[in-house]
């Protein structure tokens, strides 16, 4: 029997960190290692089997933690990809002036981004929400340049907002449950549209589907690589979880006459979510900026994302096997593109010396970005193929053949991303940081490791071995890159955007901000003129000519005598 | 009332929460200037002494106990001093807040001129304000808030300033005029049922289908006499232009004594003087909730525009107290517990901030906000504690002010005013617009080249002189805290929520 207070400490091992950090001084090397310690405790809470503990006195119904799968596999891999992260920040940040504010917010929105997954209540979801969302502004903005700044108005605009329409719609939600905060109470509770459609964009502004996405191109390249792979990798899952949390399916059969259902929105949601796909395909091939090229991935992953969630409100028999479907999908994709982000920062920051070197840097990052194509014995078939089973039932085959298409999109986008990261390695001289590499080495192999690692997922990687499985999952990455090829070869060059065009959003998030420091209202105040008042003082001394005092008293009296007669009858 | 009774300890210990700030404070009218010591000894003394007795009061009503103290004043209108669970609430939060700012205040007016007569009306002020929270009726309750205006004047224009003297004058017409209306209101009221004790649930019910035109201008008056303290649009204006005051006196009206005293007043005139019932019967509540949430919405917006660090913060507090008097005016069981709550919140998030921004002027000589750049690097835990107020403001869980909000928003969802949660929105939104530049400028601006515009204390252990640091960290850490662990029993929220089982009859 292993206690439930394990839980407590999943969120507070950053905090505590944190102290350290802002007491001891700044030292690349304890950043590291208090940037990956501080994960440790939730790894190894999520490998033990932990009941849930109840925190009444936070809140009523607080409770953390779960002894559910996807909770503890979510939670498992979050922390892992943090810590990696965290161990690569530690050193690729070593020269950073202002390394103790970047750990300080890097561990602010850790504790956050861990207490929001083993969250079972609505406020505990609530607050590591909104610690991860705000103190990610911070790495957002950590390099300080003006885009930097700009892009993370622009986040920081749309996270306040976000947060906010997330309040209101959960303060509906909860009061549509009766004060209930439990998220396992919820699929009982009514729902309408007006709340759905607040949780959907409040969550979604910060899980960056199209037409949300707007500030996830713009930050990413901003953030140093580090962050960007947390954000991507981790923190943008949180909307999606928050999505799956907060609107569940109903499982009751509704009286007849309701109006509307989540159900309803379930087609309409898939459709964007597959638009997403696309769109953050189209959008990213055309960009040059690496970072972008991978943010716009991302985009185009947070759509099939979505696509699952607005699938369970259509099948909620289905939900358990859709849950795990999700987690799967959500950390195949979080390892991958973590992986790729930091390959950003390390192709950059070094050239690779002998041969050997650059034959194992160019296959290593060839794992992540051919698992996010779903390429066979990688966790991206593992996750394709589930999702593909869950396709079979005929309501939802109409899908089926967006999906394949999007899978040879998604080809296309990474065998960008990959062109224009060992294009990286152009710029510049230097020996490639060895602990840098090796961290970012344990990342790479994290897609095909972890299919061996996870029993779910093993199961199904068994099932993809079959040879007509096998061809399911190579034929669209073979058309991707096949198409990839005929371009390098024809030198196809994707047309060059303006920056002003690209993001035509941070010209109106400028354009908010300047609005708003101008005077809005006028004020509105009661002014004491006292001249104005001498001066009828004045006329009225001089109009009665000397009996003025007695005037005054009479008009008094008069006014007690008019007051009285018309507050005593009421009294009498 | 036997004399046994009257000397019994249940009886003696309100008025002697009240002695125990108004005795030393007439003393230290009396202490020469130069001697320093003996005036923070009077002064730290009357705290403890009083800690100590609200400490004993707030066990006893626990518990159960009733603190009654009485003595004949007018015909059908006795002197009533009643320890209940609601006074209990203001009184903790100005005793404890007052300990904070009376530490600030010797740090902040080190070295300064007449000290002796701020000091003095310094205690005066924290003892009118006690005394309005324990008063049991209405008569006591204009009494003392009427020596509340009179005490906090002399701290207005403390600086003696042309400035500080013109604020004061504006300061003394509208709290003036305010005090007269609810005179007239009182007195209305006293007409027609003369002035019985405050009780939970008002005593007005039996008299609304015969009364009813009296008692709704009895409130309208009443209100608007409140309404000048609690910063109501259009009586608010009197507050952003007493920030001339020196920091510890803007900490304190702004906080705890003057813009709270008038939220109380609405308070105990809404539940205890006509109840909730009452008023739904005489729909008096449903203007008021109107006047609340266009106070919160406009005194935002025309905080936006302030670029004097201190005059946002107060078009922030016009609009933040207008939070308590939206939650009262809602008449449901949680949006008042958000009320009753949000008083001490937001006087303990307040304080925060108008300590912080004495600690920027008075260290670095930092007035406006664009001053503030690079600020976290030169005082690092200033700027902390200002960014826990400033976030809790804006209403970021885990700090207090989320709590407030949501007990709000939950309230009003609970009567179906629905529209009351855009209200929230827009407002957290434009606390978010007017609060996050200034932490951004602090944590992320670079600090100017030339170098701040003073610099003192530098000789110092921290980064200011400690008496000026420790009650802003203490204010800070109290906010964050009581948001934290609010679900406990001793949280405000645990003894709001114990409050309005008296005043719902839950």
């Amino acid at each position: 029997m292993i206690s439930e207070f394990l839980w407590i400490t999943v969120p507070l091992a950053p905090l505590m960190a944190l102290l350290l950090v802002m007491v001891l001084p700044a030292s690349e090397k304890l950043a590291a290692l208090f940037l990956s310690v501080s994960c440790v405790p939730a790894l190894v809470v999520s490998w033990l089997m932990v009941a849930a503990i109840d925190l009444a006195m936070l809140w009523d119904g607080a409770s953390w933690g779960s002894e559910q799968l996807i909770v503890r596999a979510l939670l498992a891999a979050t922390a892992l990809l943090w810590a990696i992260a965290g161990a690569y920040a530690g050193f690729s940040q070593r020269h950073d002036a202002h390394l103790k504010r970047f750990c300080i917010f890097w561990l602010i929105a850790l504790s956050g981004n861990l207490l929001l997954i083993i969250a079972q209540d609505a406020l505990s979801f609530y607050v590591g929400f909104s610690m991860m969302s705000l103190s990610a502004y911070g790495l957002v903005v950590h390099n300080g340049t003006s885009s930097a700044r700009r892009a993370g108005r622009l986040y920081l605009q749309l996270a306040v907002l976000g947060e906010v329409l997330l309040l209101a719609g959960m303060m509906m939600r909860v009061h549509a449950a009766d004060g209930s905060l439990l998220f396992a109470e919820w699929s009982y509770a009514p729902l309408d549209p007006l709340a759905a459609g607040l949780l959907i964009v409040g969550l979604g502004l910060k899980a960056g589907f199209w037409p949300l996405h707007i500030w996830l191109p713009v930050a990413h390249p901003a953030a140093p690589a580090p962050a960007s792979a947390v954000l991507s990798g981790a923190m943008i899952k949180a909307g999606i979880f928050g999505l799956w949390l907060f609107l569940p399916g109903q499982e009751i059969t509704l009286p007849a006459d309701t109006l509307w259902q989540l159900r309803d929105w379930s087609n309409p949601v898939m459709t964007v979510g597959i638009i997403s796909a696309f769109f953050g395909v189209v959008a990213g091939l055309t960009r040059y900026d690496t970072k972008q090229v991978l943010a716009y991935s991302s985009v185009s992953q947070m759509g099939y994302l979505l696509f699952i969630v607005a699938m369970s409100w259509q099948l909620p028999d289905q939900k358990e096997a859709l849950a795990i479907i999700l987690v799967i999908y959500a950390i195949h994709h979080g390892f991958a593109k973590g992986a790729l982000f930091l390959a950003a920062d390390l192709f950059k920051s070094g050239r690779a010396g002998s041969a050997m070197q650059i034959g194992a840097m160019l296959v290593l990052l060839a794992i992540p970005a051919l698992a996010l194509s779903g390429m066979v014995f990688t966790s991206g078939a593992v996750a394709k193929t589930s999702l593909k089973s869950l396709l079979d039932n005929p309501a939802m085959s109409l899908w089926l053949p967006w999906l394949q298409a999007s899978a040879v999109a998604s080809t296309l986008i990474l065998a960008r991303a990959y062109y224009l990261l060992v294009a990286l390695q152009e710029k510049t001289d230097k020996p490639v940081p060895i602990k840098q590499l090796l961290i970012w080495a344990a990342l790479c192999v994290m897609p095909i490791l972890l299919p061996w690692l996870w029993p779910t997922m093993r199961e199904v990687l068994w099932q993809t071995f079959a040879p007509y499985k096998l061809f399911e999952a190579v034929w669209p990455v073979l058309i991707g890159l096949s198409v990839a090829a005929l371009a390098m070869r024809w030198r196809w060059r994707p047309p060059r955007i303006p920056a002003h065009l690209q993001h035509p959003f941070l010209a109106l998030s400028l354009l908010l901000k300047r609005r708003l420091n101008k005077a809005l209202l006028p004020p509105l105040e009661l002014e004491f003129t006292t001249t104005s008042l001498r001066t009828l003082e004045r006329r009225w001394n001089r109009y009665w000519q000397g009996g003025t005092v007695n005037r005054s008293a009479a008009l008094l009296v008069l006014f007690v005598i008019v007051a009285a007669l018309v507050i005593l009858p009421g009294s009498t | 009332m036997t004399s046994a009774a009257f000397f019994s300890y249940t009886s003696l210990l309100p008025p002697l929460i009240i002695l125990s700030s108004l005795i030393p404070g007439l003393l230290i009218f009396a202490t020469p200037e130069a001697a320093t010591r003996q005036r923070v000894l009077l002064n730290l003394s009357g705290i403890a002494l009083k800690l100590i007795l609200v400490a004993f009061m707030l066990f006893g009503v626990s518990q159960g106990q009733t603190f009654r103290f009485e003595l004949p004043f007018l015909p059908g209108a006795p002197l009533v001093l009643h320890g209940d669970s609601l006074a209990l609430q203001f009184v903790t939060l100005s005793s404890v807040l007052w300990l904070a700012t009376t530490i600030y205040a010797i740090g902040y007016l080190e070295g300064s001129p007449l000290r002796s007569r701020f000091f003095g009306y310094f205690s005066l002020c924290v003892s009118a304000t006690v005394g309005l929270a324990l008063a049991g009726n209405l008569i006591t309750f204009v009494l003392f808030y009427e020596l509340l205006t009179l005490a906090t004047f002399p701290l207005v224009v403390h600086r003696g300033t042309p400035q500080a003297l013109r604020a004061g004058r504006v300061y003394l017409a509208y709290t003036l005029g305010g005090g007269t209306l609810l005179l007239m209101g009182v007195a209305m009221l006293h007409s027609v049922i003369s002035t019985p004790d405050f009780i939970p649930g008002g005593y007005l019910l039996a008299l609304t289908s015969e009364h009813s035109f009296v008692l709704q201008t009895a409130f309208a008056l009443m209100i608007a006499g409140l309404g000048v303290k609690a910063a109501l649009i259009p009586l608010h204006s009197w507050l952003p232009q007493a920030m001339v005051a020196p920091a510890p006196v803007s900490a304190l009206l702004h906080a705890v004594a003057v813009v709270k005293a008038g939220a109380f007043g609405i308070i105990r005139v809404v539940y205890d003087v006509y109840g909730a019932e009452a008023s739904a019967v005489l729909t008096l509540t449903q203007p008021l909730l109107w006047l609340a949430a266009a106070t919160i919405i406009y005194a935002s917006i025309r905080a936006l525009q302030q670029q004097d660090i201190k005059r946002r913060l107060a078009f922030s507090t016009v609009s933040q107290v207008s939070y308590i008097t939206l939650g009262v005016a809602l008449l449901g069981p949680l949006a008042a517990i958000g009320a009753i709550v949000h008083l001490v919140h937001q006087g303990l998030m307040k304080v925060t901030l108008f300590f912080c921004a004495g600690n920027f002027a008075e260290t670095l000589g930092i007035h406006k906000v664009q001053e503030m750049d690079g600020l976290g690097r030169r005082m690092p835990w200033s700027m902390a504690a200002f960014t826990i107020g400033a976030l809790g403001m804006i209403g970021v869980p885990p700090i207090a002010g989320f709590i407030s909000k949501w007990y709000l928003g939950m309230g009003a969802l609970e009567v179906g005013q629905d529209w009351v949660i855009w209200i929230l929105v827009g407002s957290a939104l434009l606390n978010a617009a007017y609060f996050l530049p200034l932490i951004y400028r602090g944590w992320f601006g670079k600090p100017p080249v030339k170098g701040w515009p003073e610099n003192n204390f530098t000789d110092r252990r921290f980064e200011t002189h400690w008496m000026l640091l420790m009650p802003a960290l203490f204010t800070a850490l109290l906010s964050l805290l009581v948001g934290i662990f609010a679900g406990s029993v001793f949280s405000p929220l645990g003894w709001s929520e114990f409050i309005i089982t008296q005043e719902f009859a839950l």
